[in-house]
């Protein structure tokens, strides 16, 4: 099937672009969308990888493995948003600071 | 079709590509939050087009609809907050050049190499095993993905049920500690369309969910997807004020929380009677036992991601439904 090169090669891009999101950003809902991309990147790739052609029936292991994935990442995503929440009622921010030790000395420049 | 077909794969990698780039670049929350959600669609397109129509729906109910609402939610939650910097300019301080340009490499070197890596393995895929196409194909259930998630693989989904459930306790335990419930404002008047909406709404999503469930042993859906559909019918009906917060969990739902947990743990300790393995199905019963359990799974997703979306310890039925101005 012509589907699998294209699409894996565009899961593979688009994990490094989710890692760009999660360290490459401060805010922590764009952290958030960045894991989010990355749990995306490794579907895609477990979903190519259940495909066999269009006569023959895929491979239901990896799409059972994605199935339990997506609930799970967005119970993550819940549990994770009532996080920020509750650091935000905490501190009024939603970003993480580099290090205590910057938040202490650079506070000024945050 | 055939000469076509490259073209679109491509296109659509290119799609989504873009799409997560602009989720993950742009300034905003909101844009991002919204993006995102455009990207789960885009993504169930891709999953349909590698013909796995389980996941499509799956995806599509789940990743656009739910954790849209819920990103979208927290979105208007920091807004609502007094004392917090407005939207538009996040005082997000730009990043030294050289960090920046390290992030960028790293990101670049790793989604080349993956890229390579990941095409170059999808090319040599396995063949399925044929213990696992006997095994499927031999099976009460007909629908092979049913098979792997209740039966093949039914610890996998015992303990993602154990995970939706530690999801909803963990939130829990933050709302024990802050009244994240007054986080959560309900618009003050609910649009006069809604209303109306929302009671055209119930009986198709409620048709869809049940035949969802009741295809799912034999056709695409299943247990997740209808869970998904009534999660999304509770998040309709929470944010048009129809379903109201509790700052305790009543019976009833903490029946329905623990339900699909409880059945599927309860059944692998009984299958011991007439197996040596748990999680072992009766030869007489398989499709019966395998529907039980997927109910009480269905009603334990759905009560779970309301309560999740709600962030309230409990919820309720509103006595007198909320009347369009």
């Amino acid at each position: 099937m012509t589907a699998v090169v294209p699409l894996a090669a565009t899961a593979g891009l688009l994990f490094a672009i989710g890692l760009y999101g999660m360290i490459g950003r401060t805010g922590l809902i764009h952290r958030l969308l960045g894991a989010n991309i990355m749990a995306s990147a490794i579907f895609l790739f477990l979903v190519v990888l259940s495909t066999r052609g269009i006569e023959a029936s895929a491979d239901p292991v990896p799409q059972a493995m994605v199935l339990t994935g997506i609930v799970i990442s967005v119970c993550i995503t819940a549990f994770a948003l009532g996080l920020i929440r509750y650091l935000r009622v905490m501190t009024g921010e939603d970003e993480l600071r580099r290090s205590t030790r910057d938040a202490d000395g650079q506070s000024a420049d945050d | 079709m055939i000469p076509l077909s490259p073209v679109f794969d491509v296109l659509l990698g290119l799609g989504l590509l873009w799409l997560a780039w602009r989720v993950v670049a742009s300034r905003g929350r909101f844009t991002a939050v919204v993006l995102f959600m455009v990207f789960g669609l885009v993504m169930a397109i891709a999953w349909a087009r590698l013909g796995a129509p389980d996941l499509a729906l799956a995806e599509a109910a789940i990743s656009a609809g739910i954790t849209g609402a819920l990103l979208l939610n927290a979105c208007k939650a920091a807004y609502a907050d007094p004392g917090h910097p407005q939207p538009g300019g996040p005082a997000t301080p730009p990043p030294s050049s050289a960090r920046r340009w390290l992030v960028y490499a790293i990101c670049g070197g790793l989604g080349t190499a993956l890229a390579a890596t990941m095409a170059w393995l999808a090319l040599g895929r396995p063949d399925v095993a044929p213990e696992l196409r006997d095994a499927v194909s031999g099976h009460a259930v007909d629908n092979p993905v049913t098979v792997i998630l209740l039966d093949l693989r039914g610890y996998d989904t015992l303990l993602e049920m154990a995970v939706l459930l530690m999801a909803f306790l963990g939130l829990r335990i933050l709302m024990g500690h802050r009244d994240l419930a007054g986080l959560h404002p309900l618009p003050e008047g609910v649009p006069s369309m809604a209303d109306s909406l929302v009671a055209m709404a119930t009986p198709i999503l409620l048709i869809t969910a049940l035949y969802l469930f009741w295809t799912g042993t034999e056709a695409p859906g299943g247990a997740f997807q209808a869970g998904a559909l009534l999660g999304a019918l509770g998040v309709m009906y929470r944010l048009t004020g129809r379903i109201e917060p509790l700052d305790h969990t009543p019976a009833a739902l903490r029946l329905g929380l623990i339900l699909g947990l409880g059945v599927f743990a309860g059944f692998a300790c009984l299958s011991l009677i007439w197996s040596d393995w748990p999680l072992s199905y009766p030869a007489m019963a398989t499709a019966g036992v395998a529907l039980t359990i997927e109910l009480a799974m269905m009603i334990s997703i759905a009560v779970t991601l309301t309560l999740l979306f709600s962030g309230s310890a409990g919820i309720r039925l509103a006595r007198a439904p909320v009347q369009g101005p």
